[in-house]
């Protein structure tokens, strides 16, 4: 008898093994996805003025405008001597020049021609070169990583103004991360890759699993790889995130530098403080310098050029994949708001697509713009059928870098547009042909102001605030109040060997789940398959709001079997670890993870972004999965919750 | 830009952080590497955040999020001038590297390639699968039966002529 289930998984593997979170990006996700909205000023609280002396204070602290201080006091600015003598490194190879004059050849965000790169540092991992390569023009210092025998690939490029670097906090700036992946069986490549001023010797990166990496910074520059494999179906390469970046200076000293993780990334432990991955906090105007409202009134905005369809910038087309989605383009330029600089930003005319954004779009003909990043096509579209009519500015960011590309466009009566830091820098922007483009350190909260011809305040907005804020993860959660009965049949629980009531329950019929617990409060039939209503037991309550267990059913092969046990109750009792939700959901995470060891972490409680109120463990595959997740917090309908599911 | 709390996005965007790699491995299967792969990922989250509106709650969030990254892997894989103006029930092109990995898989209809890839790279279920594919339960369960009973035909195949 043949295995199928063995011979599919043994070519599943071979086909695409399980990798990791590289390339994982929520912001690109977004920016693939964005609409323009409109800038509004956050409504404003009323807080004491002392309370909010101290939060501007605390605020300040955090965001490091200490740092700034202590390191313009000890000589001004910092010192990329490598590059302000225009000679990094040593000029590229020949066949690796080629291949970035042929990428820039086919980039709409291009450098100027006959831009002559620099080999900065290679690195070889797992079997493979790749070179990190510098170039300067005009303002903009740039680097670009790619693999040595693939130089014409996309690679990964960013680009951070002299001038924002040489302001930096931190004596070296992780610009941007890198991954690549690559033969059979698949080998992944990831690490980092930036700037590090004169002072810097090397940069350690600290990785969950494999411990410090130190390379040396050559030219200012740094290029920190690791490869690893990417592991199979069945034995899936365990992640590896970074958790710490240090510059090493020439008198020994470390300094942690400010990092975001490109996205997906999950820790089993929690990660550390801000600013590394910098946990953004609500920050309204008010505590920031500069304007906090406008002054004028904004009474709808034009950009007269796009409008009468003159000829600005350069033409552009739009890719098919994007006119697919978007819809028709009637007109189409792009402006390069900085010479020097080689991001543009693209102004559409287009008439949409019934489901561009969704069923309620709108097919008249609409205002969108994108961001083309360095050696890029596209960003992420942004369109509305008349975004300045309400907003002086739209803007996007270009992602992921440490130091944003702010960009956006502005209507005709925008005359100038300020970015002010949280340490007392004011960022002007590049404003030409109502596009505009400033470089924005993260790790430092800022606002964005829009100015009128007068110098009147138009426009007020935080950046970096509540786009980008994760809801706080309670580490600890209230105690149940009162006192708790005891277990009933349908809340005792074994995680041991997945029963309830000393019953599997998970595979189980309707008729089996009832014999085993007894007859449900409750029986709702909300789901249909097929045209056969699938029923859900609520036990403890007759209500999903009362009852405190829910048994919740699928289909099998065409038998309704019961697939998942949801448990919010302070009654739930485990067989040996008793009263678990009335415990901290990190120690329940690592009560588990001891007793019973066949369970494998994939997210950890307290961990980043969006896991930080859940854990989840599992334990076997297909037929015998068993996965257990605990829900607590704002994200949780009530807290805590513990889902046990299985795969049938 | 103020934005404000959209709960079917802060879902969709916790299904891309809990599940970025098993996503990835699907529309890898389908596509052949692993960079366009995340290229489809991206672009199918992008499709599922802009037509969420769309979501009527007729099944799984996540299956039909897995519709999108399915829809977006087999865009990446047709030519670019079949791509305009081609919906995502068109066959999709099998990577020389998807064929020469996987031959028995390969040799599916693509339907049961899909339903094997969502069964057992992603763990769906039957009912999400069908959600996620836009066919029935019944379809799911005799999509797997065939692919099933094909592999053991053409293991036994292999076993006489080779």
């Amino acid at each position: 008898m043949v295995d199928a289930d063995a011979v599919i998984l043994d070519e599943l593997g071979r086909l695409a093994p399980l990798g990791g979170f590289e390339g994982a990006d929520w912001r690109d996700v977004l920016r693939r996805a964005s609409v323009a909205l409109p800038v509004t000023l956050p409504r404003r609280r009323r807080v004491a003025w002392h309370r909010r002396l101290a939060i501007g204070l605390a605020a300040l602290v955090a965001l490091g405008v200490l740092a700034v201080a202590v390191a313009l006091a000890a000589g001004g600015l910092r010192r990329f001597s490598a590059w302000l003598t225009g000679s990094p490194g040593k000029p590229a190879p020949a066949a690796v020049q080629s291949g970035f004059a042929h990428r820039n050849a086919a980039a709409f965000a291009q450098f100027p021609l006959g831009t002559r790169v620099r080999l900065i540092a290679r690195a070889s991992v797992t079997g493979k070169t790749f070179d990190l390569l510098g170039f300067r023009t005009g303002s903009s210092l740039c680097l670009r990583v790619v693999r040595a025998d693939l130089p014409a690939g996309r690679g990964h490029n960013q680009c951070a103004s002299l001038g924002e670097l040489e302001q930096s906090a931190a004596p070296a700036v992780v610009l941007d991360d890198a991954w690549f992946s690559f033969g059979k069986p698949a080998v992944s490549a990831t690490g980092i890759y930036g700037f590090a001023d004169d002072t810097v010797k090397r940069i350690e990166v600290v990785r969950e699993r494999s411990g410090t990496q130190s390379v040396p910074v050559t030219s200012n520059a740094f290029l920190v790889l690791i490869g690893h494999p990417s592991g199979t179906a069945a034995n899936p390469s365990p992640q590896d995130a970074i958790t710490g970046v240090f510059a090493v200076l020439g008198n020994g000293s470390r300094i942690r530098l400010a990092y975001i993780a490109g996205g997906g990334v999950t820790t089993q432990a929690p990660p550390p403080k801000p600013p590394f991955y910098m946990a953004f906090t609500r920050i309204t105007p008010a505590q920031l310098p500069g304007p906090t409202k406008p002054t004028t009134r904004f009474a709808g905005g034009t950009i007269s050029w796009l409008s009468q369809r003159k000829p600005v910038g350069e033409p552009y087309t739009l890719p098919a994949r994007a006119r697919h989605y978007f819809g028709t383009v009637l007109f189409a330029r792009a402006v390069q708001p900085d010479p020097t600089q080689p991001d543009r930003i693209v102004f559409m005319i287009v008439r949409l697509a019934h489901h561009a954004f969704g069923p309620t779009t709108s097919t008249k003909p609409g205002l969108c713009f994108s961001p083309i990043e360095a050696l890029g096509s596209l960003g992420g579209i942004s369109c509305g059928l008349q975004p300045l009519s309400v907003s002086p500015i739209s803007f996007t960011y270009v992602w992921p870098s440490q130091i944003a590309h702010v960009a956006g466009i502005a209507a005709d009566q925008v005359a100038a547009i300020k970015i002010f830091l949280a340490n007392g820098r004011v960022i002007p922007a590049l404003l030409r042909d109502n596009a505009f483009l400033a470089d924005v350190p993260q790790s430092v909260a800022s606002k964005i102001v829009s100015y009128d011809r007068s110098g009147r305040v138009l426009s007020v907005a935080v950046l970096n605030s509540p786009p980008m804020h994760y809801q706080a993860c309670p580490r600890v959660v209230a105690p149940p109040a009162g006192s708790i009965g005891p277990a009933r049949p349908w809340e005792r629980l074994d995680l041991g060997n997945a029963t309830l009531n000393g019953q599997p329950i998970l595979g189980d019929t309707p008729a089996e789940v009832m014999a085993a617990l007894g007859k449900p409060a409750a029986i709702l039939r909300n789901t249909v398959i097929n045209g056969v209503r699938i029923p859900d037991f609520l036990y403890g309550g007759s209500t999903q709001r009362t009852g405190t267990v829910q048994i919740q059913f699928g289909t099998n092969h065409g038998r309704i079997v019961a697939v998942s046990m949801l448990f919010h109750t302070s009654r739930l009792s485990e067989a040996k670890l008793g009263r678990i939700l009335t415990l901290q959901p990190g120690h329940v995470q690592r009560a588990i993870e001891k007793t019973y060891p066949g369970f494998t972490l994939s997210a950890g409680y307290g961990t980043l972004d969006a896991h930080g109120c859940l854990f989840t463990l599992n334990r076997g595959r297909l037929g015998k999965h068993v996965q257990v997740t605990l829900l607590a917090g704002p994200g949780a309908q009530r807290t805590p919750e513990l889902v046990v599911r299985s795969g049938y | 830009m103020s934005r404000l709390r959209d709960p079917r996005l802060e879902e969709i965007e916790r299904l891309y952080r809990d599940r970025f790699p098993h996503f990835v491995q699907v529309a890898r299967a389908i596509v052949g590497d692993r960079e366009r792969a995340v290229e489809a990922v991206q672009d199918g989250f992008a499709d599922a955040i802009r037509g969420r509106e769309g979501f009527r709650g007729e099944g799984p969030l996540e299956a039909w999020v897995w519709r999108a990254i399915v829809n977006a892997a087999k865009k990446a894989t047709r030519r670019p001038l079949v791509e305009v103006g081609r919906e995502a029930d068109a066959e999709y092109e099998l990577a020389p590297s998807v064929l020469e990995a996987s031959p028995l898989v390969s040799a599916l209809p693509e339907r049961q390639r899909l339903v094997v890839f969502l069964r057992y790279y992603a763990g769906l279920d039957y009912r999400s699968i069908a959600s996620a594919l836009d066919v029935e339960v019944g379809t799911v369960s005799a999509s797997l039966a065939s692919a099933h009973a094909a592999i053991r035909k053409a293991v036994k195949e292999e076993e006489v002529h080779g």
